[in-house]
């Protein structure tokens, strides 16, 4: 699905931190989204968890650093995580090249399975929600 | 006209002031206190690297340990920097929603430099905004910036070259010069400016802040009030201070780093000699920094500045560095005879496979 030019494959489920999540057998596996990617600019450094690590929905877990900013990524549900995509330590443009595929971050063992209900599918909530964000970013620009 | 607090808080060691940044960046997304602009100093000197980056590979830390330079780390990304007493930095703490100030990163480090370069007018220097996060006179480098986030509040901080050692910067942080000759580290020396060199006699440091605080309120159309750090804020403080003195916080060992090591190359093209010093993240196949010299010539002067900067932290992987160098070989006023865009070129990937 395009929005505003940004793509949002229409078999992931959406967080309102700009990741993405997809569930496979009991896990979830989780990124970052084509809007979240091309905000940011050439990633040049992720700073992979460890496994094993406790996260929290809608808390970071991890920072990433795009010129010189560090920012944060947030998980999209509360739970352990189990897998890492290591390769992002030595090639942290799959972000940004790949960032629905070879650009996954972590695989997460969701601890309420309630919590991902509330993540959106691609459609008019989450439509809006991209409208909205993108409005407030053209604001600012504005002045 | 909106309020902001304006907080000076003087002279402070490296882990008080990024104690504070912390502090600042919580306290913000907490409602402690309004959006601020914090001017700080340090005392005593110091070494300071960026949060992905490890002490061990960017600082000369037994130079640090005899001449007492204290070693920290930021909250926020960039590279290592050494800063010295003459140095005044300032910050913005807002949340990511005031109105007026792009969300998007690039825009947003263009706004907030254009404060500093406001306030750096008002000292009659006319300083330019470099992206994507330098503020450069004449093509020299007179503030460097950097970022970070916390929820929904952002950090965004420079420095202002005010008086500088540069000698203790090229003693203390490993930089790509420690192969080149005298007259090649007085290039690089060129790369960087202070106030007092520009305007011969150094304004009190009163006046500079007065100067910085005009400039942010005029661009960004706020009234900027005195303040002081609210009680949660001190709390805060104290209670996260032992913290960004220990080791661990200064070391951090949690994560792998970035690793980097230098070459150097001369490639030699019909105008002349391209030497290249390159430090490169061998792992992530980076190009951290890029140090370009050689007898050829070049137009406008600091020209070669641009493209040093262009290249900062690409990927030789990928085409950016083809990118970047035929982009900058593309500007109509930029002049090198006897250098092409594939010699350049050829130069950089001499250098990049010597890994």
């Amino acid at each position: 699905m395009d929005i505003l030019g940004y793509q949002f494959p229409e078999e992931l489920l959406y967080d309102k931190e700009h990741g993405w999540a997809k569930e496979e057998g009991d896990l979830i596996i989780a990124g970052v989204t084509d809007y979240f990617q091309k905000l940011a600019g050439e990633i040049i450094f992720i700073e992979m968890p460890l496994v094993g690590r406790k996260v929290e929905k809608g808390q970071p877990y991890s920072s990433i650093e795009s010129g010189k900013w560090v920012g944060r990524l947030k998980a999209p549900v509360s739970g352990e995580i189990v897998e890492v995509n290591s390769e992002l330590t030595d090639f942290p443009y799959l972000l940004n090249e790949s960032s629905y595929e070879e650009g996954w971050i972590i695989k997460i063992k969701p601890s309420d399975a309630e919590e991902i209900k509330d993540l959106l599918s691609p459609g008019d909530e989450y439509t809006a929600y991209i409208e909205e964000e993108d409005r407030k970013i053209k604001e600012g620009t504005k002045k | 006209m909106k309020e902001w607090r304006l907080l000076d808080t003087g002279p402070l060691p490296a882990s008080h002031n990024m104690t504070l940044q912390w502090v600042l960046l919580n306290s913000r997304h907490n409602n402690w206190a309004p959006n601020t602009l914090h001017l700080l100093q340090f005392k005593p000197h110091n070494a300071l690297v960026g949060y992905h980056q490890a002490v061990e590979l960017e600082i000369e830390e037994e130079y640090c340990k005899q001449h007492n330079i204290e070693i920290n780390r930021r909250i926020s990304g960039g590279g290592c920097i050494y800063m010295d007493e003459g140095q005044l930095g300032w910050e913005v703490t807002a949340l990511k929603d005031t109105p007026g100030i792009p969300q998007n990163l690039n825009d947003m480090y263009k706004l907030l430099c254009e404060c500093a370069i406001a306030g750096i007018a008002k000292l009659g220097v006319t300083a330019r905004y470099r992206p994507i996060n330098d503020i450069e006179v004449d093509g020299r480098k007179i503030s460097g910036t950097g970022g970070s986030e916390y929820a929904n509040s952002f950090i965004f901080h420079g420095t202002l070259l005010t008086d500088f050692s540069v000698e203790t910067m090229i003693n203390c942080l490993k930089l790509p010069l420690k192969k080149l000759d005298d007259k090649q580290v007085d290039t690089f020396k060129k790369r960087v400016v202070s106030l007092k060199e520009l305007l011969g006699d150094l304004p009190p440091i009163e006046e500079i802040k007065e100067a910085m605080v005009e400039g942010f309120s005029e661009v960004l159309g706020i009234k900027l009030v005195p303040g002081r750090l609210t009680e949660e804020e001190k709390a805060l403080f104290e209670k996260e201070l032992p913290r960004f003195m220990s080791e661990e916080w200064i070391r951090d060992t949690r994560s792998i780093k970035q690793a980097s090591s230098l070459q150097l190359i001369d490639y030699k093209a019909p105008g002349g000699l391209i030497r290249v010093s390159l430090v490169m993240d061998r792992a992530r196949q980076l190009i951290k920094s890029v140090f370009i010299t050689g007898d050829f010539f070049a137009y406008p002067e600091n020209c070669i500045l641009d493209l040093e900067a262009a290249l900062k932290n690409t990927s030789v992987r990928t085409e950016k560095m083809e990118e970047n160098v035929m982009r900058f070989f593309a500007k109509p006023d930029v002049k090198i005879p006897g250098v092409t865009a594939e010699d350049m070129i050829a130069a950089l990937k001499a250098a990049v496979n010597t890994y």
